[in-house]
């Protein structure tokens, strides 16, 4: 049906079948010409882009390495200065003389009473090595702090929380330490703990005795 | 000799595919001339129409991976010489395309008793582009309405119209080029 009623179009389409047109210029110059150019285009390097990953994951790892072989420094000074609070916090009960030793060992306070004994022995030259004296003690602090510890248990919480806040306000109000104040305070320590009572403030006479 | 080589199954699709530049001259040579009449019967400039064959060739050469070895390798080529001039046109004109004709009223004449002294691409190449690049596809390439419309991203009644008019066009083309030639030959 088609065939027959379209002789026209069945003409143009046996010539153009048959048709065959010699181009005008050389063609395979240029095909091969722009063929080149896009043969030229840098491939991509498998070997050199494994080789960054390879790069780039030895760096990742040998940072990281090194991250976990830092020495641990830190938590030591950590340790020191939680046992400095647990130190003052037993200052503050007023026991026996290995309490006594713990208040000496405080750094503010260590110095006056270096000066008290400088001054009761006439020798004044320990106030300069204070750094010195500081850490020499500070191995003592720590082997007297297992002995005291079981001595201040029977202790109620709520004094000592009290009292270790107090303690931080004399240490970072009172920079220096009158050195009559604190002799007062030691000799006279059962009777400023009785006039205490419930409140951080002490009120002795000092006629009365 | 001939049997010897076609029978290889080394060849001429397997040899483009390995980017074989001997393969490639070969297929060139071979087809060149038919590709650059399929290409002018869409272009009417040789030189544009040469230019489409480049880059069709070059997209065969490139693509030539893509060629899965159902039908022919020169069928295959040929389609992508078709949608490099049918880009070409695109491109370069714009193409508007008129389904005003109700399918109804499509009734083709009757082309019976023409003469075949007729050059076929001087008819071709005095259709408008619409008119020219529905034919081709229609009666050259043998594309069904639906693919052509597919194709040129248009209706099936507006392929359907635009090949009606080429045909139209065609014959008063055709009648025109006998009366010439008849009143010159008195």
């Amino acid at each position: 049906m088609k065939k027959a009623n379209h002789t026209l179009s069945e003409q143009i389409r046996k010539q153009m079948d048959d048709r065959e047109t010699v181009p005008s210029r050389d063609l395979w110059s240029e095909i091969e010409s722009q063929s080149a150019v896009k043969n030229s285009k840098p491939s991509f390097n498998w070997l050199l882009t494994a080789a960054c990953f390879i790069l780039t994951f030895s760096l990742g790892a040998v940072l990281f390495l090194n991250q976990e072989n830092k020495p641990a420094g830190e938590p030591e000074k950590m340790a020191k200065t939680l046992q400095k609070p647990a130190v003052q916090r037993s200052a503050e009960h007023g026991v026996n003389e290995k309490q006594k030793g713990l208040i000496v060992e405080i750094p503010e306070q260590k110095t006056t009473t270096e000066n008290i004994s400088a001054a009761v022995k006439n020798d004044g030259q320990k106030q300069e090595p204070q750094a010195f004296i500081q850490q020499e003690e500070l191995p003592v602090v720590r082997q007297n702090s297992t002995q005291v510890i079981p001595e201040l248990s029977p202790v109620k919480p709520e004094k000592t929380i009290a009292q270790a806040d107090s303690v931080r306000t004399q240490v970072k109000k009172k920079r220096y330490v009158d050195p009559s104040t604190l002799l007062f305070s030691v000799e006279h320590k059962d009777a400023i703990q009785k006039s205490k009572g419930k409140s951080n403030v002490a009120s002795i006479e000092i006629s009365g005795n | 000799m001939k049997l010897l080589f076609g029978n290889k199954k080394d060849d001429l699709p397997g040899r483009l595919k390995r980017q074989d530049p001997a393969a490639q001259k070969i297929f060139y040579d071979r087809n060149v001339k038919k590709f650059l009449s399929v290409s002018r019967s869409y272009i009417s400039d040789v030189y544009q129409a040469e230019d489409c064959l480049i880059k069709a060739f070059c997209k065969i050469f490139t693509n030539i991976e893509s060629f899965r070895g159902e039908g022919s390798l020169e069928g295959w080529a040929r389609r992508i010489v078709v949608n490099e001039c049918l880009n070409f046109i695109r491109s370069h004109k714009t193409v508007f395309y008129l389904d005003d004709i109700h399918p109804e009223h499509l009734k083709e004449a009757d082309d019976s008793g023409l003469s075949a002294d007729f050059d076929a691409q001087e008819l071709l190449d005095q259709l408008p582009d619409n008119y020219r690049m529905v034919f081709n596809l229609y009666v050259l390439e043998e594309y069904s309405h639906q693919e052509i419309a597919g194709l040129l991203n248009i209706s099936v009644t507006a392929s359907k119209t635009q090949l009606f008019r080429a045909k139209e066009k065609l014959r008063k083309i055709y009648t025109q080029q006998q009366r010439t030639l008849s009143h010159e030959k008195s």
